[in-house]
């Protein structure tokens, strides 16, 4: 968002002018003082005298330079000074900060489906597996208001009030029926629309505690969280109060939060009002370091802990039941799990990492395979380290996430995220992350939901609740980023993924043995940015799936199963 | 339709001491319904048939000849202006008057036609007023409605052996009773024996009477002998012969006993394949006449199957008396101590009663729970709900359920595990979901199947172990029921009904603490059912089955050391008498070893079907293939080749098929594969080695239905059987007549339709047309499946009530009429309908010629058996034999925007390869 952007710019301007006016004072610990620095600029025009005369031109405030240079405002160019952008105040020092995304996708795939128990729509389609072509458009307009009072060149906001409505239209369109609908007769194409609010939060800049600008703040209502530097573990816009901010000139960031879930669209994913808060709460406390262990790292300590108590049957827009999860004993449960994270992100000298790891500890009232309630004791890594040759940047991605090998005792250790968006080995790029998989005949789950990495069997990923009974995931790839014109972007990935135990998986579906090979997973993805900027972005991708041995001891097509592909056309334009 | 030749009241008994006028209220209606009606009054014209009541008089010139009559109107539109004229002239004057079958008393106006309702029963009494002697003469009549064409004559039902004689003569009223109290004598096998009752009263003068029998006009394969009995006890009086000569004074009322020994296949043909017994005086004028339809039990006439050898090294586990009598030990020291007085059954493996004992207190009826949507609208469309049933029936039903569903080797279900798949969702009480997988199967095991045997040693003795037994109520959901285990193999099932409704579970997500199902755990301690194929450890569809809500921690005793059954104090209870089931001077019973002759199933070696998994086979008391491999009737049917084939491939297939519900993963399902012919007789029936012994009648439950359906003959034989509502809902629905043979069903697409919603599941929309409304419908009234047999079930469950087998529901079901040119005379449903997936209609290069029917594993797991067992042996046959043409088949159809499935295989399905989508395209 185009507020975050202009706060953390700010932030910057504060911390370069701090180092650069009292370099000593904020020497990093055991740095070498180097003597001053001589300019390195030959040729230059030497800089004024500090005798030399000045004239004095009065002007009405900074804001205004600009008018009194001849440059206009220009409220339809983001790139000119705009009262609409918060280049000027309307009032005071009261700002205002418009704008939009409008979010085009076209998404061409085949997903292993199920044909409907109940119906058909074609004679001698006999079997449990349907026709894998799916079709999916979504347009998605996201407009934001936001209001801001302070000096924002030179300190953060004292108050800033956002609201971030967003509508979204989809078609879905699919070969089988009972996927858009639960209920087969309504055949096999869904439209549907919907307006939720993404963000509508007050921020209050509560004090500062430090000349540089150290400060504490809170912010009210719904409100984006992430709670690591990729997604893993929760990454949403969801109602909280979030008590945030920085020590040491920034070295050291903190957040305190609390969030109570809201319900969320099926079909748009997005925040839905109309229906009560659900019983789940998440409280967040973490803490960043930067240059921990070495310069240019940044380390996040973090505690977690998800209160889950939603006992009761909740079904999506379709008529799915998401609330239990159609899933062994099928009951209402309630979970309370803590996750101690340990995250970075950085570099050692010229190798890029970035490292996440969990462990998530904590009690379940009912273990769906055992009927009994039981422990979660599981765990989550994933590294992905980098380097850069020019414009070239090469990549390796790693990741486990322990699955559960003996999902009847009483101890779950299969891992599962809160709600995990994660920006890592390809991303939404990648087939494996981008689709959801059902898992068919293995009760109303997904193998792996969209836009998630860990094969967590749940109802919903959206509106579902964790289940630490899943095979878990290991994950090896490798990756290049190619930079092959200032506009544009190559992205290549290649992933092997494999369960770390199907024990769960045999027990759902009463079949065995079923193998651990999920396959490859290998994508491309263009970005192009024609105007270097953000306000026009053209991504395409594409991925394929290609099956392993254990993918196909669990699902196929009807039409064809030697591989599944997943195409993105998305244009976002954004002002 | 069979005869009902009394028109007397059925209900006359006190039955159950306790609700006996709500019963008998709710078996009347059930009974009415059987008999066809509640349809709506469509058509303009009907159908009636008669009978009289006795068939002969002999009277002094100048007297009156009365005798009762009763017009049943088979149609589903009133007869109206029904009335009865002599069609036979004779010296006498006629006269007819409606009477009240309860009371025999005259109603109404004397020679008034009267209008009867659809399905209901009227009884006249009709007078003869002889004016001049004539000798004995078979008297015709005319009954016949305005709307209706006169109903046949047939000799010895419905036309009068009618004389006048100067002088007073003996006249010898005659009425005979069967064991099955349909008019008909069964012979077991071809060549067992048949025995049935005459009771006479001579209201005319004393003589010396010759009672001799015969097959009147037909020769049939049979001989008949007689004996004058002891009325008291039935015994003969000397050794059966063929003609018996006695003294009948005036008002005597002797008794006789007619055996008929079988030689040879009789089909069922009551208007012509009868016994008649004849009474002669001294003169050699017939003064008294009965009549009895004469039917073998195996009526087709195929070769005798061959006899078997049970294996040598047979060495199962067996419930022992001592056993029986520890188990109903250890519930009853729990009872008493909660103060639940109980009624337990114990069952063996394949549903021989052991022993019923009922706590003294135990009440004798529970009533089946009320609609739990609290509809209730009429008892007509409630079926079963709150009707009373006797508790002794409830436990051994359940007892039944948890040995038929359990194995030794796979699964162990109970009663709870049943309730939870069958009813409107799965899971119970979720949205948008499926209904349970086995919707129906509680209408299965019916006390009329013509393929499960009856405890009946009077007419076998080998009936007392052989199963597959039937039971009283079909099958559970009524948690209190589970197997029984010894040495880790599944040797019976223990029942147990101490108080509450007789239900489902509705709620499978808290705890209901039931009581039944407390005791009838404590009567398996030590008996206990492995873990590792426990229920709760099986998982469908992703979804875990439920076992038991009580645990070890609810007794309220030990009941381990409760002692045996002479531990029990004295004044606890007693064994009872369940007529049917168990007979209580039978005392503790002992069960039979699953594989032997007694236990009614042995394994055939001799690789005819299968050498790598030998398939058990049904066997009579001499170890005699019941249903060996045979050739269907009529022009173009299944060759006798061709039924080995269907068997063979659908065994092979079932060999390699990964099992749904069997423990551990990935082994390989026990299924029972059945094949009819298109008169629905059993052509051949396979079950594998530790096959859930339920999937018997199912699999030949859905082979039929899948015929029935895809008939030409399907909407007429329901609109003949009262039933035509549903056959015309189903035209409504699809738009055309969709039982008259243009349509191919499969028992999956039946089972679509016979769902509470339409497409199933989807709460919203409206039921399926062979199912109630989703207000009314309930897993004891479901719609056609219950409405077809309900009738049989009144009829049982008089004869439970009343101790009495006469009045048994006959030996197949349905009051359909039988398919038009059977050789068997039977209803092609004659162990009811089945409405999920498993059967499949057998054609011939397009002409319907059979069914086939799978059952015992995880229904799509089923499908694939029967589906492919059919193409791959109509691949290999080559002789025209395979699946309904694609353009027939019923998931053509669309009604309410969505058309049925009509196979559908399951994932994974071989244990041998990794190999999916094998039914796509065939």
């Amino acid at each position: 968002m185009r507020a975050r952007s202009l706060f953390f710019a700010a932030l910057s301007a504060v911390a370069f002018a701090g180092t650069a006016a009292a370099q000593d004072e904020f020497q990093k610990p055991g740095a070498v003082i180097q003597g001053p620095v001589e300019p390195q600029n030959p040729g230059a025009l030497p800089p004024p005298s500090p005798d030399a005369e000045y004239r004095e031109i009065p002007v009405p405030d900074r804001v205004r330079i600009m008018d009194a240079l001849g440059v206009p405002d220009d409220p339809l160019n983001p790139y000119h000074q705009s009262t609409l952008k918060g280049d000027r105040p309307v009032f005071d020092d009261w700002y205002v900060v418009l704008g939009a995304v409008l979010d085009t996708l076209y998404e061409p795939r085949t997903v292993p489906v199920p044909e409907n128990v109940v119906s058909t729509n074609r004679q001698l389609s006999n079997d449990q597996f349907g026709r894998p072509r799916q079709t999916f458009f979504a347009q998605t307009l996201i407009p934001t208001f936001t209001i801001i009072k302070g000096d924002t060149t030179f300190m953060p906001p004292e108050y800033e009030f956002t609201v971030t409505p967003a509508v979204k239209f989809t078609h879905l369109g699919v070969e089988e029926l009972g996927i858009a609908d639960v209920n087969p007769a309504k055949g096999r194409n869904r439209n549907s629309g919907f307006v939720g609010f993404q963000e509508a939060f007050l921020d209050y800049h509560i004090r500062n505690v430090s000349d540089r600008y150290d400060f504490d703040s809170v912010r009210v209502g719904i409100q984006p969280m992430n709670v690591d530097f990729r997604g893993f573990l929760f990454q949403d816009q969801q109602l909280g109060i979030r008590f945030f901010g920085d020590r040491a000139n920034n070295r050291f960031q903190y957040n305190l939060a609390y969030f109570r879930r809201i319900e969320k669209d099926t079909n748009s994913g997005f925040n839905d009002l109309s229906k009560d808060l659900r019983r789940d709460d998440i409280f967040i406390a973490n803490l960043f370091v930067q240059d921990l262990p070495v310069t240019g790292f940044t380390s996040e300590f973090s505690v977690i802990h998800n209160r889950n108590h939603e006992t009761g049957f909740h079904y999506d827009t379709n008529g799915f039941q998401v609330r239990p999860a159609v899933l062994g004993f099928d009951a209402p449960h309630a979970y309370d799990v803590t996750y101690f994270g340990l995250n970075g992100d950085g570099h050692f000298g010229r190798l890029n990492l970035t490292e996440s790891f969990y462990y998530a500890v904590g009690k379940d009232s009912v273990n769906e395979l055992s009927g009994k309630k039981a422990d979660i004791s599981a765990f989550f890594v994933a590294l992905e380290p980098s380097i850069d040759f020019d414009w070239i940047r090469l990549r390796g991605s790693f990741l486990y996430s322990s699955g559960d090998d003996n999902p009847r005792d009483n101890t779950e250790t299969g891992f599962d995220a809160i709600n995990e968006n994660p920006q890592f080995a390809g991303a939404d790029s990648s087939y494996w992350i981008r689709e959801g998989i059902p898992l068919i005949g293995g009760g109303g789950v997904a193998l792996s939901g969209p836009n998630s990495l860990i094969p967590a069997l749940r109802g919903s990923k959206d509106e579902g609740q964790s289940n630490f009974i899943n095979p878990g995931l290991l994950l090896i790839g490798v990756g290049a980023d190619l930079d092959i014109l200032p506009e544009l972007r190559l992205s290549l990935n290649a992933n092997h993924l494999s369960f770390d135990s199907t024990k769960v998986l045999e027990q759902l579906r009463q079949q065995g043995p079923i193998r651990n090979d999920i396959g490859w997973d290998m994508s491309v993805t263009a970005n192009w940015r024609p105007f270097d900027t953000q306000n026009m972005i053209f991504r395409a991708s594409g991925a394929v799936l290609v099956p392993g041995d254990g993918f196909k001891d669990l699902l196929a097509s009807e039409a064809s199963d030697k591989l599944y592909y997943s195409v993105v056309l998305n244009l976002i334009l954004a002002y | 339709m069979h005869i009902k030749s009394s028109s007397g009241n059925l209900f006359s008994t006190d039955m159950t001491g306790g609700k006996k006028c709500c019963l008998a209220t709710a078996l009347v209606l059930a009974l009415l319904i059987g008999a066809g009606s509640a349809g709506s009054a469509l058509a303009q014209t009907t159908t009636v048939v008669a009978s009289i009541l006795p068939n002969s008089r002999s009277v002094q010139v100048g007297q009156s000849a009365t005798a009762f009559a009763t017009i049943i109107n088979a149609g589903s539109a009133t007869g109206t202006a029904c009335s009865i004229a002599p069609a036979t002239s004779i010296p006498a004057t006629f006269s007819y008057q409606t009477t009240d079958p309860a009371t025999n008393i005259s109603t109404g106006t004397a020679n008034t036609p009267i209008d009867i309702a659809p399905g209901v029963a009227q009884s006249f009494v009709i007078s003869l007023a002889t004016s001049a002697a004539f000798a004995p003469t078979a008297v015709a009549f005319s009954f016949s409605c305005s709307n209706a064409a006169a109903a046949g004559t047939i000799a010895g039902v419905n036309d009068l052996l009618l004389s006048a004689s100067a002088a007073a003569v003996p006249d010898i009223v005659a009425i005979a009773a069967t064991s099955t109290s349909d008019g008909t004598v069964h012979i077991p096998n071809n060549n067992g024996t048949g025995a049935f009752a005459v009771a006479t009263a001579n209201v005319g003068a004393g003589d010396a009477i010759t009672i001799s029998a015969d097959t009147g006009a037909v020769g049939l394969p049979v001989s008949l002998t007689l004996c004058q009995t002891v009325p008291a006890t039935g015994q003969c009086l000397a050794a059966p012969s063929a003609t018996v000569t006695t003294t009948v004074a005036a008002g005597a009322t002797p008794t006789f006993s007619i055996f008929a020994q079988g030689s040879g296949a009789i089909p069922f043909a009551p208007g012509t394949n009868r016994v008649f017994v004849r009474f002669r005086d001294g003169a050699n004028a017939v003064r008294g006449l009965t009549s009895v339809a004469l039917v073998t039990d195996d009526p087709t006439p195929v070769a005798p199957g061959p006899v078997l050898t049970p294996s040598s090294t047979l060495a199962g586990a067996v419930l022992t008396p001592a056993d029986v009598g520890q188990v109903i030990s250890q519930v009853v020291k729990e009872a008493t101590a909660r103060g639940k007085p109980a009624t337990i059954a114990v069952v063996d493996r394949v549903g021989a009663v052991l022993a019923v004992y009922a706590m003294n207190g135990a009440p004798a009826t529970l009533p089946v729970e009320d609609n739990p949507r609290g509809a209730n609208a009429t008892p007509l469309v409630d079926g079963l709900n709150s009707v009373a049933l006797p508790t002794a029936a409830e436990a051994i039903t359940k007892a039944i359920t948890a040995a038929y569903l359990s194995t030794s080797n796979g699964n162990a279900f109970s009663t709870r595990t049943a309730s939870q798949i069958v009813q409107d969702h799965f899971n119970p009480g979720t949205m948008g979901a499926a209904s349970g997988p086995l919707f129906g199967v509680q209408f299965s095991q019916l006390p009329c199947s013509d393929l499960s045997v009856r405890y009946d040693t009077i007419a076998d003795t080998s009936s007392a172990t052989r199963g597959p037994h039937r039971s009283p109520l079909g099958l559970a959901g009524d948690p209190g029921g589970f197997p029984l285990y010894k040495n880790g193999e599944l040797v019976g099932g223990i029942g147990v009904k101490a108080e509450g409704p007789y239900r489902v579970d509705e709620n499978i997500y808290d705890n209901d603490h039931s009581t039944d199902e407390i005791l009838a755990l404590a009567g398996t301690i030590g008996y206990d059912t492995p873990a590792a194929i426990r229920a709760d450890t099986i998982v469908a569809g992703g979804i875990t089955l439920r076992f038991s809500d009580a645990d070890t921690s609810d007794f309220v005793t030990s009941p381990a050391t409760a002692g045996g059954f002479a531990a029990i104090p004295a004044g606890a209870g007693s064994l009872i008498d369940v007529s049917g089931y168990y007979n209580k001077s039978d005392g503790l019973r002992a069960g039979s070893v699953y594989g032997s002759t007694a236990s009614g199933l042995v394994q055939d070696f001799s690789g005819a079907i299968n050498s790598s998994v030998p398939p058990m086979l049904l066997v009579d008391g001499t170890s005699r293939v019941r249903y060996p491999a045979s050739a269907g009737a009529g022009t173009g049917a299944i060759t006798q080749a061709e039924t080995s084939a269907l068997l063979r491939e659908a065994y092979a297939s079932a060999t390699k098929t990964r099992a749904q519900i069997r423990n551990p993963a990935g082994s390989v399902l026990a299924v029972t594969i059945s094949v009819v012919d298109v008169n629905g007789t059993v052509l051949g029936i396979a079950t594998m080695p530790d096959a859930p012994i339920f999937g018997i009648d199912v699999s030949l439950q859905k082979a039929r239905t899948a015929l029935f359906t895809s008939s030409a003959y399907g909407d007429s034989a329901l609109t003949a059987a009262g039933l035509g509502r549903f056959s015309t809902a189903a035209a409504s629905f699809f738009g055309k007549p969709v039982f008259s043979g243009s349509v191919a069903w499969s028992a999956r697409s039946i089972g679509n339709i016979a769902r509470d919603s339409y497409p199933d599941g989807i709460d919203t929309t409206p039921n399926g047309p062979l199912s109630l409304s989703r207000a009314l419908s309930t897993p004891f009234s479901n719609g056609l499946q219950l409405d077809l047999v309900l009738g049989n079930l009144g009829q049982h469950v008089t004869s439970v009530v009343t101790g009495n087998p006469a009045a048994d529901t006959p030996a197949y079901c349905t009051a359909l009429p039988a398919p038009p040119g059977s050789p068997t005379g039977r209803p092609v449903l004659s162990n009811g309908l089945q409405i999920f997936p498993g059967g499949f209609p057998i054609y011939r290069n397009g002409v319907l010629v059979g069914g086939i029917g799978i059952s015992g594993d995880g229904v799509d797991q089923d499908d694939m058996t029967g589906f492919l067992g059919l193409y791959n042996a109509g691949q290999g046959l080559g002789t025209g034999i395979g699946e309904a043409p694609a353009a027939i088949r019923s998931s053509t159809l669309y009604g309410n925007g969505a058309a049925p499935h009509y196979v559908n295989c399951p994932f994974a399905p071989y244990v041998d390869s990794n190999a999916q989508n094998l039914c796509g395209g065939k």
